[in-house]
């Protein structure tokens, strides 16, 4: 895979959204995202200054040229207006890590849904990925129960976290599920 | 099932905190402070699970109850 393979597919329109990698104009929108007080609450902290957002953005455009990363923003095909994100990081032999899923709050379920489907299938049909590792916050029990959904092999836990590994034919499996319950299959 | 307190139940236990509230038929369910799009999601797979249809996000936004929802799920089951 060539990084260039992978920004090629960027911008996507699919499922009613756009998704496509995202820039320093961005960074306004991160943060406040980053910063809602109930709604990042399980997200590493991170700055609430607007220019270490765009620093980090910049440095981040520097591991996207080199195809080791990808941050993904999705908006409303119909109304341009930004719904969420999804991150895709720390490439490791036949492995990648997803992260960065934050969705502004109030949204209809697909918008989040997808958003992670379509960041998945990215990293798994594009850049050729046979496993997806994340972990997931106790304490954020909506988003441990959609993940186990998968069905993923818990591969560690310890008093924070549940660390877990998922196969490419196992995210099918139930992506087929979820694709059709929203309607899109 | 065709018994509209069992629906409540497992309704119900698609929320992260379903032993600190209570529900009913016509309880709104978007109104409870955990609801979530996920908690959404984790609903329609219930449904899909226990009643083997495939309810539609399109027919869950009309719905404000959970007697609306059940209603809709009877229908099409």
């Amino acid at each position: 895979m060539t990084p260039e393979l992978a920004l090629n597919y960027f911008p996507l329109t699919k499922y009613g959204f756009l998704y496509r990698l995202v820039t320093i104009d961005d960074a306004e929108f991160i943060l406040n995202l980053r910063n809602h007080p109930t709604h990042a609450m399980h997200l590493s902290a991170t700055s609430n200054q607007l220019e270490d957002q765009v620093e980090w953005i910049k440095r981040y455009k520097e591991r996207e040229k080199q195809g080791i990363e990808f941050y993904i923003i999705s908006i409303d095909a119909a109304t341009n207006k930004k719904l969420g994100l999804n991150r895709v990081y720390n490439f490791n032999g036949n492995e990648y890590e997803i992260g960065s899923w934050l969705y502004e709050p109030g949204l209809e379920i697909s918008a989040s849904i997808i958003g992670d489907i379509v960041a998945r299938n990215f990293a798994f049909d594009v850049l050729n990925f046979a496993a997806c590792v994340f972990s997931v916050r106790k304490a954020n029990k909506s988003v441990l129960r959609y993940h186990k959904g998968f069905k993923p092999e818990i591969t560690k836990e310890d008093e924070k976290d549940v660390y877990f590994r998922l196969t490419v034919e196992d995210f099918k499996h139930h992506q087929s599920k979820l694709l059709k319950i929203l309607g899109y299959e | 099932m065709n018994n509209i307190n069992e629906f409540i139940e497992k309704f119900k236990d698609q929320f992260i905190d379903a032993d600190e509230f209570e529900l009913d038929a016509q309880s709104e369910f978007r109104n409870i402070d955990s609801w979530d799009s996920l908690t959404g999601m984790a609903i329609l797979v219930m449904i899909k699970d226990e009643f083997k249809v495939d309810f539609s996000e399109n027919k869950f936004r009309e719905c404000k109850t959970v007697q609306d929802v059940y209603d809709e799920v009877l229908k099409i089951s």
